[in-house]
């Protein structure tokens, strides 16, 4: 079971990061947080899919449909993934 | 019928003898077997323990990281082959004429990445399938990939006729050039099978060998010892030209790739034409495209993949083809094993450098051939011959079955 997330001090941007690292195939330290999937990693949209897919499986939460569009950027979604585990 | 002749300009092989045509060739020649444990995946349960594995390929050498995760492993040696091939006929990008294209065959397409998925659906749930994952099963994108890496912007054609697939695949691309219709074909075959549903589907046939042997001398075409193939992993891609503007622009090529014959058994699915009909309708059909004789037949690079039947069949229709006149034949899959989608275009490379060698690659593990099998087989060793023309077979489940024929070609 996922451990209660409060107070674990854990690197939450550094995991996104992380993850989203392991699926585009840059290395981590290349990877910004200001950065946009499309126009600054060159994903294309079966890659936001895959960020999607990685994100949903390290932070064992489900992201709907609906909430992908707003995924833009590594900033939005280490944001959204902060505020799926705080809920 | 025109005259326009098709050359083999470049061979890029990743086999079980090895990433790299020269390196492959060489094995093949000094006796190295390709076939060995069966280790991709833990085999414990299962009664085959040999497979023919490309160990020694790194996806890395070819491409980059963030396009290697988007293929399956018959993709990525269908990419690798692919390049080793345009490097090796010194065709670099943007080199390529306007009416290139890629004809690949494939026998199965993802299969690991299917058994991957389907774990993660069953797991995990459906939510957990990769988005990529129909791009990355379906049998197209060997082809698919080496024309967008490649830009080609002709056509992109896949065959997938089992383990006829990459004869079929050269077949079709040299008719397709021989009528004026492309300027350049890359062609071959993919296959990476060697995974628990592929090893265990053709177990459940009892199509593959299971004697308790040293895994390289599993594979024994022609041999009374034999009993199933030993499944092989691998890609091999040629590139196809017009012998004129090969020549003119300074290649060497290694072959002219002269006759292409298809037919079908209408029999079985899985069981050859107990004369071996298909077959011997094939030889017959690539000999006339060719314009030759039986007689012209220096060398038959043998289907036969070590089955009991098979191997039998085959060895009578070659017996039918030639009168009873001897002909040098050999199975290279006695080195590589059975390459399935792959192993039709792997013959007929190891074929075309038979003829620029002048050196007949032996049967590996052929000692004691078994009834029915009589031919003047290349045993041994590699046996130094010149070859005017040579034929390379490739049958299939389904009942269909290819052959190529390749000559000695042109030489500035």
């Amino acid at each position: 079971m996922a451990e209660p997330l409060k107070n674990t001090g854990r690197d939450l941007q550094g995991e996104v990061i992380s993850a989203i690292a392991a699926v585009t195939g840059y290395d981590e330290s290349d990877v910004k947080p200001d950065m946009l999937f499309i126009e600054d990693l060159g994903c294309q949209s079966l890659q936001i899919m895959e960020i999607v897919l990685e994100l949903q499986s390290v932070f064992d939460i489900e992201i709907p449909d609906g909430d992908i569009d707003a995924l833009r950027s590594v900033d939005d979604a280490v944001g959204y993934v902060k505020r799926r585990l705080r809920e | 019928m025109s005259t326009r002749r098709v050359a083999i300009t470049g061979i890029g092989l990743v086999t079980p003898l090895a990433t790299g045509t020269r390196e492959s060739w060489s094995a093949l020649i000094e006796g190295r077997p390709g076939i060995g444990p069966l280790t991709r995946f833990d085999a414990a349960d299962f009664s085959v323990q040999c497979a023919g594995q490309v160990d020694d390929f790194e996806p890395e050498r070819f491409l980059p990281r963030a396009r290697i995760r988007h293929m399956d492993r018959y993709a990525q040696l269908a990419c690798g082959a692919a390049q080793l091939a345009l490097d090796d006929a010194s065709l670099e990008a943007g080199d390529l004429p306007a009416r290139s294209a890629v004809f690949m065959g494939v026998g199965l397409g993802g299969l690991e990445t299917i058994e991957r998925n389907h774990d993660a659906l069953r797991e995990k749930g459906p939510r957990f399938i990769t988005p990529y994952f129909i791009p990355m099963i379906i049998p197209n994108m060997a082809a698919g990939w080496i024309s967008l890496i490649h830009a080609v912007t002709g056509r992109s054609l896949t065959l997938a006729t089992a383990c006829a697939s990459g004869a079929h695949a050269l077949g079709e691309a040299f008719h397709l050039l021989r009528s004026g219709s492309a300027d350049l074909v890359i062609a071959g075959g993919a296959e990476a099978a060697v995974t628990p549903l592929g090893i265990g589907g053709f177990a459940a046939m009892r199509a593959l060998s299971t004697r308790d042997v040293d895994p390289s001398r599993a594979s024994c075409p022609f041999d009374a010892a034999r009993d199933g193939f030993v499944l092989a992993e691998g890609a091999a891609v040629l590139v196809l030209e017009p012998e004129d503007a090969a020549l003119d622009r300074g290649g060497r090529p290694y072959a002219r790739l002269s006759g292409y014959g298809a037919a079908s058994d209408a029999h079985d699915i899985t069981q050859p034409d107990p004369e071996g009909a298909g077959a011997l309708a094939a030889m017959r059909m690539a000999l006339e495209d060719a314009g030759l004789e039986p007689s012209c037949v220096d060398y038959v690079n043998a289907h036969a993949t070590s089955t009991p039947l098979g191997d039998r069949v085959e060895a009578a229709a070659i017996r039918a083809l030639t009168g009873g006149r001897p002909v040098a034949v050999s199975s290279t899959k006695g080195a590589t094993g059975h390459l399935l989608g792959a192993a039709g275009a792997l013959e007929a490379a190891l074929t075309a450098l038979a003829i620029r060698e002048e050196t007949i690659p032996p049967t590996l593990n052929l000692e004691d051939p078994g009834p029915g099998c009589d031919l003047d087989h290349v045993t041994g060793g590699p046996r130094r011959q010149p070859v005017r023309a040579a034929l390379s077979n490739a049958f299939g489940f389904g009942g269909t079955n290819a052959t190529l024929v390749l000559e000695r070609g042109e030489e500035r």
